[in-house]
């Protein structure tokens, strides 16, 4: 069996596929296409880029009425239905507001702070005006921008799985950012693919096969500014930043919910005791030595085997 | 494209190639429906069919009513893209089932483009077709008989000639900014094995026609065509002869053909085209360089620069343009709408194209349906630089220098 890494960079970050096979050409042609589709989604999904399909609703859909597409309207719905389901913790127009928090001046002093960035509220999912119907959207008032940057990377690998998958190649790992990815298979002779969480001494691993997992934490994105911590993370329900020292893992059938579920707990806190999505989750909290771990095993048995059930076999 | 720079292309390449004679076209019937807009279709869904279906979504002028592809996951994949637009596994039904339609673009592969832009023609619509337009000579003046007999609207899809980059550097080098043509060098490079993969056998066949010795026209002619255009455009003028030299340097799979090529391509007065083209390296990516006694320059498809000589004479405007440093050459950055920029104070956000070149193109091609105006590339100037992409493949194949004549 031969392996082969494809890698790109898109959507600011680096995509890796690690295919597994018997024929290389067919590995490396099976490759490019799931990385063409990857950048296609980047293509149509990227806010910054003004000749996307985003920036093209961005820039509209306060005047009228867009139609939408099979692949935008599902992801807008799932997006919305996380929205709603996490009580507004996941929200793809809190972009406006990362604006502001990345454009504030880093020489501001304290005291002009407060008066200009406490007053920033979120203008929420539910302006998104989204007739299943026509299957179009409507913004209901001016400033709205979407920014799919918490489930975009997720879907874009949840095609990628798919190509892979309808190639007939049975064992290969994707993953985008190191933070999101999809295990198809398994490893020869291993119980799946070893992923590893970021942690001090003791690395807390698990065993992925056949399923998607994404990790979300503040760190390493933390800035300091004016005295205080900013990170890319805002809790869309106060516009306030998310700073503490917590890390989500979740892990699901597809990638973009294990996305967009990673943000919304990190921000949570815990589960939402009416969660209508079946996800593994495994959270953390403080950064000593020994950060206490929540792991909520519900999709599949993918922490057998792993750092947490030989933790828990020691008692705990 | 303006009227004079039209005319003097007639003036200096129409009396050459009197099989070919250039007729301006008129639309002989409705070229848009009656609320304003185009119905369009798109044929073939394949990558450049789905940016095509993406570039058309942002066209206010553009209603989508159909796609076409005669491989299922291909016309699934194209429909995801879509709102409201109807599938079409042949082009025949789609003709039969849609007639509202007023335009199709075609992207198709090469040698199918004849029989389809033929069949739409026939039907009377209007036609846009990716390049190169095809791989035999025998196609391109078939395509060219039809699309004149027919009287519609055909757009050859060799972009760069909407690209407002380029309009805008050709602009500098036809008021000789460049003065004497030293020589003329492009590039195509992209590390990617050109392989689709399919299960099925003879979905593989129909996927990879690019890699099909009997339908190809190689690196070569698939992309060279695009890139001898801008030459051609620039110069006023096509090559005389080609050579053309080329081999498998890292995809070695089974393919025979070349993953690596360089060309030389005659110009008239001798000057030299070097056109490279590689499967096996990225390196610097896509480009045309005109190199020139007073100054050079290098068009990077959504980029375009111009390095002055020591010596040349100042223009004025350059005191006041962007510049980037490449090691020990200063580009000075062209801008489309610089002036218009500049007096709003917002030059730096000109570099680059807001929209890919694609996106120009088919608003070139929507502009002169509905405002009846000639097109921005002819079915004839797409024909003679598709020639000469299928003399470099001649070229290769053979192994020997071919002589380029448009009898």
């Amino acid at each position: 069996m031969k392996l082969e890494l494809l890698s790109t960079f898109t959507m600011g970050t680096r995509f890796e596929l690690v295919l597994a096979g018997d024929d290389r050409s067919h590995l490396i042609s099976v490759g490019e296409t799931a990385i063409n589709a990857i950048e296609e989604v980047h293509a149509r999904m990227n806010r910054f880029d003004p000749a996307s399909f985003i920036s093209f609703i961005n820039n509209n859909a306060h005047e009228k009425e867009i139609p939408l597409d099979d692949e935008m309207f599902e992801l807008l719905t799932a997006s919305l239905e996380v929205h709603r389901a996490s009580h507004g913790a996941f929200d793809i127009t809190v972009a406006p507001l990362l604006n502001d928090w990345f454009s504030f001046p880093s020489s501001s002093q304290d005291n002009e702070k407060d008066d200009d960035l406490d007053d920033r509220k979120p203008i929420g999912s539910q302006s998104l005006i989204i007739d299943s119907d026509k299957r179009s959207i409507r913004f209901d008032q001016q400033g709205i921008s979407i920014d799919l940057g918490g489930i975009a990377k997720g879907y874009a690998l949840d095609l990628a799985a798919d190509i892979v998958k309808e190639n007939n190649i049975t064992c290969a790992l994707l993953q985008g950012g190191s933070s999101s990815m999809v295990a198809i298979g398994t490893p020869p002779g291993e119980s799946g693919w070893k992923i590893s969480l970021p942690g001090q001494d003791r690395v807390p691993y698990i065993r992925l096969c056949d399923a998607a997992m994404s990790v979300s934490a503040p760190a390493n994105r933390v800035r300091k500014m004016a005295g205080d911590k900013f990170s890319h993370i805002i809790d869309p329900r106060n516009g306030s930043v998310f700073t503490e020292d917590r890390l989500v893992a979740v892990v699901t059938s597809s990638a973009r919910l294990a996305d967009a579920w990673s943000t919304a707990l990190l921000v949570l806190g815990s589960r939402p005791a009416d969660l209508p999505y079946t996800i593994t989750s495994i959270m953390s909290e403080g950064t000593g030595d020994e950060p206490t771990w929540d792991v909520q095993c519900d999709y599949l048995d993918c922490v057998k085997g792993s750092y947490f059930t030989s933790k828990s076999t020691q008692g705990d | 494209m303006k009227e004079w720079d039209r005319r003097s292309f007639m003036a200096t390449t129409g009396a050459s190639v009197a099989a070919l004679s250039w007729l301006p076209q008129f639309a002989t019937a409705a070229p848009q429906s009656s609320d304003g807009q185009v119905n369009v279709a798109v044929i073939g869904t394949g990558r450049q069919g789905r940016a095509i279906l993406s570039q058309l979504q942002q066209q206010p002028s553009a209603r989508l009513v159909a796609i076409c592809d005669i491989d299922e996951r291909r016309l699934k994949s194209g429909q995801r893209r879509v709102s409201g637009a109807k599938a079409y596994p042949d082009v025949t039904s789609l003709l039969d089932q849609e007639p509202s339609l007023n335009a199709v673009v075609i992207a198709t592969p090469t040698h199918t483009h004849r029989a389809v832009a033929v069949t739409c023609l026939q039907a009377g619509k209007h036609v846009y077709c990716e390049a190169p337009l095809a791989s035999t000579e025998d196609d391109c003046k078939a395509l060219a008989t039809a699309a004149r007999e027919s009287g519609k609207t055909f757009q050859v899809g060799l972009q760069a000639r909407s690209n407002p980059i380029y309009k805008l550097a050709r602009t500098f080098f036809r008021s000789d900014a460049v003065r004497n043509v030293i020589s003329l060098r492009g590039q195509y490079y992209k590390k990617t094995s050109w392989r689709m993969p399919s299960n099925d056998p003879q979905r593989a066949k129909l996927l990879n026609w690019r890699l099909d010795p009997e339908v190809t026209l190689g690196l070569e002619g698939e992309f060279g065509t695009h890139q001898y255009d801008v030459f051609n455009w620039y110069l006023n003028k096509y090559p005389t002869s080609v050579r053309c030299n080329g081999s498998i340097r890292f995809h070695d799979d089974g393919r025979t053909i070349p993953d690596t090529v360089h060309c030389e391509l005659t110009y008239p007065n001798n000057v030299i085209l070097s056109y490279q083209a590689s499967l096996g390296s990225s390196f610097e990516s896509q480009y045309e360089v005109f190199y020139g006694s007073n100054a050079t320059l290098k068009l990077a498809w959504t980029a375009g620069w111009m390095f002055k000589e020591a010596d040349a004479p100042t223009q004025g405007w350059e005191v006041y343009a962007n510049r980037q440093q490449f090691h020990n050459d200063e580009g000075i950055t062209l801008i489309a709408d610089a002036t218009q920029l500049a007096a709003q104070g917002k030059l730096k956000e000109g570099v680059g194209l807001p929209h890919p070149p694609l996106y120009y193109s088919l608003a070139d091609f929507l502009t002169s349906l509905i405002q009846d105006k000639l097109v921005i590339c002819s079915v004839e100037e797409g024909v003679r630089t598709t020639m000469v992409g299928i003399a470099a493949h001649r070229a290769l194949v053979e192994g020997t220098a071919v002589d380029i004549n448009f009898e």
